[in-house]
């Protein structure tokens, strides 16, 4: 190859540079300031048409028609979104009318916006989460529409839709959103979901209704979601997850849930279950075990204090931390426990002078707050 | 004579012109690709195609130290003051000679406790352990024989109460929002492994609790420099590789790892040197060997904020480590160099990282032992060659440029008309001096390796400006 050509496409190369470079500068100044200005010229038209709706009632057709031309484009959207945020500051209560009013525009954008690359198509769902657009309101449409997009690979689009049904208080919604979840190959971080859940803005016993209506049909790890969920909301399911709890036919992860759950509530009946599952045993994972010990904190009684004091001499590391800990948070103390701190096992003397060693700190901590206070 | 050597310069010239055009060609893909996925990514964030922000996965961060008294303190407030809610803080002292331990327990009213400490990877012993419950999140102190860095990192991991570990530098700060950014990617992919952070120079920065509060560019030429080096390099051999999951370098000074995977694969070996790149090398061969789907991830929005070194040989130090550790790492995982197994990660990462990082400064050294050659014996068209050059750093100058204006305009940073115009005079000087004084520096890194081996890196700290 001739060295000069090389030398010309060097060049062209460095001319191209500077020239993507300048471009994306200027643009990305441009687009701020237009955005800026729109959003301000945005609110004022908003804000006259707030006027009018207080006045008569209703929003224009030439509104609504203007409307929808301008936020089918992204940046109109965008300086949109800007001056709702200050309207619903400014005049709450009109501006939730008049959002109500363009529920027909929003319908007929929800169509355009799913079609679009996956940025633009999460940026609709955001919004209408935002500035809850399914509160309240029967539109399946849009509901449909927000469906279709939990297909999209993109994890944010996804997970906007699903953030936009949370808002509608439809419990049939969110369990068909989490059967397409379910049955897609698309990866879902369960945390996401059982977190999310917790923002359902309707009724939540009719959304735990459903969930166990539908509970069966699910794949272990949504079950194992679906516990999580419930383990933050609510302490009312102990009977259904304590017979959950001990059906062999369930997956261990999900009756490693029903274990954590009935920690949390504690629930007398199950409390010979939970020793049972305490005690290591040869032919179950050693995580029930573990699990067990752990939950065993919130059931006092001398039966438990034996389980635990005997799991401190497991050779498995969890069961032995999880005994302990326990044991220190039933309130035991160094008197009580001196057989084994003095014992012959060192492991177990160990991890228990440690446990003894956080609840000092634990205190220190309390002492010095109440000096503060 | 004359036709041999003549004969062997004309070979010389062929394959400087293909190395160049491999190099040059890369560098333009990568800043490219690079600039745009920065570009969209502010897109993104502008569209709110995001996660919401209340999700917390339970991360332990680790902070190995030595002899860091002047600045271990101001390390653990800076981590304190982190906008996350589920975490814990351990920091291993490996045997300081200076009062880093002492300073620790008494700022933050630690008490001794007898803690076990399960050992799942091979460390030296802990000789005591301190924690405290009096901060928003549990702090642990572990003081230890010594026994480099990576041992005492192995310690933190065996410690961590929690499933992922980050590990940082004892002088870095993490920005407020890191946590939560580089626990993103472990959201939207189940078989994230790894996640690395993007460090920034934090020199003459000024930060209140972890938010920059006035940026600046270093007042240091040297640390200048380096910022404009670390840009480059983050839109080359970051970005780019990410695309493909071809990352091979999480940096030391802030990664988030998957605990059980890094444990199974045998947490950081402590007879290297480049523990950080032998890390993730190894989880690239562990998984791949194994037939574990995995991904390594880069989250371009987690940002620690570190110290350049702002002397020479400060500067050099450093340099050497790194490259006796590039070379240990790629040494000790060679099975991958061709190998079809590993896909994109042999045939692109690892032969990027032994021909354009490895081996380069020899290349490049070679390539000026050459040309003093040719000029000896009247066999080089000077002026052909200066406008070469001359084209070659212009072109390498744009992209550095590019690079680090992308940087600049994404993070929502601003700068100064004169810090820009230093930018555009230094990249240049950056690219003609710095790199052939650091291409020999590299070059003697293998002089007395052997005494060094397990030795810390040093360079001078200053205290860090944190309000």
């Amino acid at each position: 190859m001739p060295v000069e050509i090389l030398i010309y496409i060097y060049l062209g190369m460095c001319a191209g540079m500077i020239l993507f470079n300048i471009a994306t500068a200027l643009l990305s100044r441009r687009r701020e300031h237009r955005s800026f200005r729109d959003g301000i010229r945005l609110e004022l038209t908003v804000s006259r048409e707030l006027d009018r709706l207080a006045e008569t009632g209703a929003v224009s057709e030439r509104h609504l028609r203007f409307m929808e031309r301008r936020l089918r484009r992204v940046n109109g959207m965008a300086a949109f979104d800007a001056a709702l945020e200050r309207l619903c500051v400014r005049r709450p209560e009109l501006t939730r009318s008049y959002l109500t009013a363009l529920n027909g525009v929003t319908i007929t954008l929800a169509e355009d916006y799913c079609r679009r690359d996956e940025i633009e198509a999460a940026y609709f769902p955001y919004i209408i989460r935002k500035y809850r657009l399914l509160d309240g309101q029967e539109n399946e449409a849009l509901k449909t529409m927000l469906l279709d997009l939990l297909h999209e690979s993109s994890i944010y689009c996804r997970e906007n839709a699903m953030q936009a049904l949370y808002t509608s208080g439809d419990a049939q919604i969110i369990v068909r959103a989490l059967r397409i979840i379910d049955a897609s190959s698309l990866y879902y971080h369960s945390k996401l979901l059982s977190d999310g859940l917790l923002n359902y803005t309707g009724d939540t016993w009719e959304l735990a209704d459903a969930l166990w209506e539908a509970f069966d049909a699910f794949q272990p790890w949504m079950q194992v979601t679906l516990l999580n969920y419930f383990r933050f909301s609510s302490g009312a399911y102990c009977e259904k997850i304590h017979a959950l709890l001990n059906d062999p036919a369930q997956d261990d992860e999900v009756r490693f849930a029903c274990l954590r759950y009935l920690g949390r509530y504690p629930y007398p009946p199950a409390y010979a279950d939970l020793l049972r599952y305490a005690t290591p045993s040869e032919n179950a994972r050693w995580e029930y075990a573990a699990i067990a010990s752990f939950v065993l904190a919130s059931y006092p009684g001398a039966e438990t204090a034996a389980v635990l004091k005997r799991n401190l001499y497991h050779p498995n590391w969890y069961i032995r931390f999880n005994a302990s800990k326990s044991l220190e948070q039933l309130g035991f103390g160094y008197r009580d426990l001196i057989d084994v701190i003095e014992g012959h096992d060192r492991y177990a003397s160990e991890i228990l002078r440690y446990r003894f060693d956080v609840r000092e700190l634990e205190e220190r901590k309390e002492d010095a707050v109440c000096t503060t206070v | 004579m004359y036709d041999g050597i003549k004969l062997f310069l004309e070979w010389v010239g062929y394959f400087f012109i293909a190395y160049l055009i491999g190099y040059s060609t890369f560098l333009f893909l990568s800043v490219v690709v690079g600039s745009l996925d920065l570009y969209k990514r502010n897109r993104q964030e502008m569209l709110k195609s995001i996660l919401p922000s209340d999700y917390y996965l339970p991360i332990s961060i680790i902070v190995p130290a030595y002899n860091e008294e002047v600045t271990v303190a101001d390390t653990v407030r800076s981590l304190l003051a982190l906008d996350y809610r589920s975490y814990e803080i351990i920091v291993v002292d490996d045997g300081s000679k200076d009062r880093t331990s002492e300073v620790l327990a008494e700022t933050f009213d630690m008490h001794l406790v007898h803690r076990p400490i399960r050992r799942q990877i091979n460390c030296q012993r802990e000789e005591y352990v301190y924690e405290t419950r009096a901060q928003k999140v549990a702090v642990t102190l572990i003081r230890k024989k010594n026994g480099g860095k990576a041992d005492a990192l192995n310690m933190g991991i065996n410690a961590a109460n929690f499933p992922y570990f980050i590990c940082m530098d004892a002088d870095s700060v993490l920005q407020y929002d890191s946590l939560r950014r580089i626990a993103q990617p472990i959201l939207e992919n189940g078989n994230v492994v790894a996640v690395g952070g993007i460090v920034r120079i934090s020199n003459d920065v000024e930060l209140e609790n972890g938010r920059v509060k006035h940026y600046r560019l270093p007042r240091n030429i040297l640390a200048f420099m380096q910022v404009l080096e670390y840009d480059r390099s983050f839109l080359a051999s970051r970005i780019l590789f990410d695309r493909f999951n071809g990352s091979l370098i999480i940096s030391g000074a802030f990664g988030l790892f998957k605990k059980d995977t890094v444990i199974a694969a045998g947490g950081y070996d402590s007879g290297t040197m480049g523990e950080d790149m032998e890390l993730v090398v190894k989880l690239h061969e562990y998984c791949t060997v194994n037939n574990i789907d995995y991904a390594i991830r880069y989250a371009s929005d987690a940002i620690c904020w570190t110290q350049a070194p702002e002397r020479l040989r400060d500067l050099c130090k450093q340099r050497k480590r790194w490259h006796l550790g590039l070379f240990q790492s790629m040494y000790k995982h060679r099975v991958m160099f061709s190998n079809h197994r590993f896909g994109a990660v042999s045939f692109v990462s690892y032969l990027y990282f032994l021909i354009y990082e490895l081996l380069s400064p020899f290349i490049e050294i070679f390539g000026v032992f050459t040309m003093v050659l040719a000029w000896w014996f009247d066999l080089i068209n000077v002026p052909f060659m200066l406008l070469f050059f001359l084209i070659y750093a212009v072109f390498g100058s744009v992209l550095t440029l590019t690079a680090f204006f992308s940087r600049i305009y994404t993070a929502d940073l601003t700068l100064s008309f004169g810090d820009g115009l230093k930018a555009v005079c230094l990249c240049l000087f950056e690219l003609v001096f710095l790199r052939f004084i650091l291409a020999w520096v590299r070059c003697t890194a293998f002089i007395g390796y052997r005494k060094k081996k397990l030795s810390w890196g040093r360079i001078e700290r200053r205290e860090i400006d944190l309000k």
